[in-house]
């Protein structure tokens, strides 16, 4: 494992966690995407982890990489936004299997 | 014990197996040394390996079989046990799986036992880890005694 990966993969979790919550929504809301993904790989939660796993990886190794050691500040930053994307996460699949 | 029970077992165990290997991630980088910087990385490694097989078995019983299972939960008065506790469990585990993948990446920091920084990091995402296992965990409980529920009432 190579720590130039720290950074992009950090922020591909950031982007991955909530974009998965935000297509749980979306795909619960709208008939015709949960069809569409259950069609392509015969159960729409298998085409949803494989999206999400496959696109949190290609954006791990696209994103750009961290020329130099990464710092205090830089780690701190990486932390509060693993945390705090994290918690958007589960609040937003909280409020959809809670109130819709 | 028929191949769907061991299927069904075998999933909360690599769960809570991988539970507590981020337990150890989080415990060994409190106390971060040369010493013990590759047990982190290989235990890191191992939570990251138990949370997908826990994917892979737990995805694998849940498209095989909990369609039956399921229809036993609705027929009951604990229909929550699949709205609210499945259907949050089925798409939290996603972000659990991202941090699981994410953690080998966060302990590979050369910088894991001089920089505060790094071993937040790495403690942020194991924490993380042990709090969403345990709640799925929880909400996986929960699932089974609503079949149960449904069968005897």
């Amino acid at each position: 494992m190579n720590a130039k990966y720290i950074k992009p993969f950090g922020t591909s979790f950031a982007i991955m966690s909530v974009g998965s919550a935000v297509l749980a929504v979306v795909k619960d809301h709208t008939p015709a995407l949960n069809a569409a993904m259950k069609a392509l790989m015969g159960h729409h939660w298998i085409t949803h982890g494989v999206l999400v796993m496959l696109a949190f990886l290609i954006l791990g190794f696209v994103l750009p990489k961290s020329k130099t050691e990464l710092d205090t500040a830089a780690y701190n930053r990486l932390s509060a936004m693993v945390a705090v994307t994290a918690v958007i996460s589960g609040l937003i699949l909280a409020v959809n299997v809670l109130f819709f | 014990m028929s191949t769907k029970e061991i299927i069904l077992f075998l999933h909360p165990t690599f769960g809570v197996l991988a539970c507590l290997a981020a337990l150890w991630v989080g415990v060994e980088t409190l106390n971060a040394s040369q010493a013990n910087l590759g047990r982190i990385r290989t235990v890191s490694t191992v939570t990251a390996v138990l949370l997908w097989l826990t994917w892979i078995v737990g995805g694998y019983f849940y498209v095989t079989f909990y369609a039956a299972d399921k229809a036993i939960i609705l027929g009951s008065n604990w229909k929550f046990a699949h709205d609210i506790f499945m259907e949050g469990k089925e798409h939290l585990f996603f972000t659990l799986l991202l941090l699981g993948t994410f953690l080998p990446f966060a302990a590979s920091s050369p910088q894991l036992v001089t920089d505060r920084g790094a071993k937040n990091l790495v403690l942020t995402t194991s924490s993380l880890i042990v709090l969403i296992a345990l709640a799925i965990e929880g909400a996986g409980a929960i699932i089974s005694y609503g079949v149960r529920v449904g069968l005897t009432h």
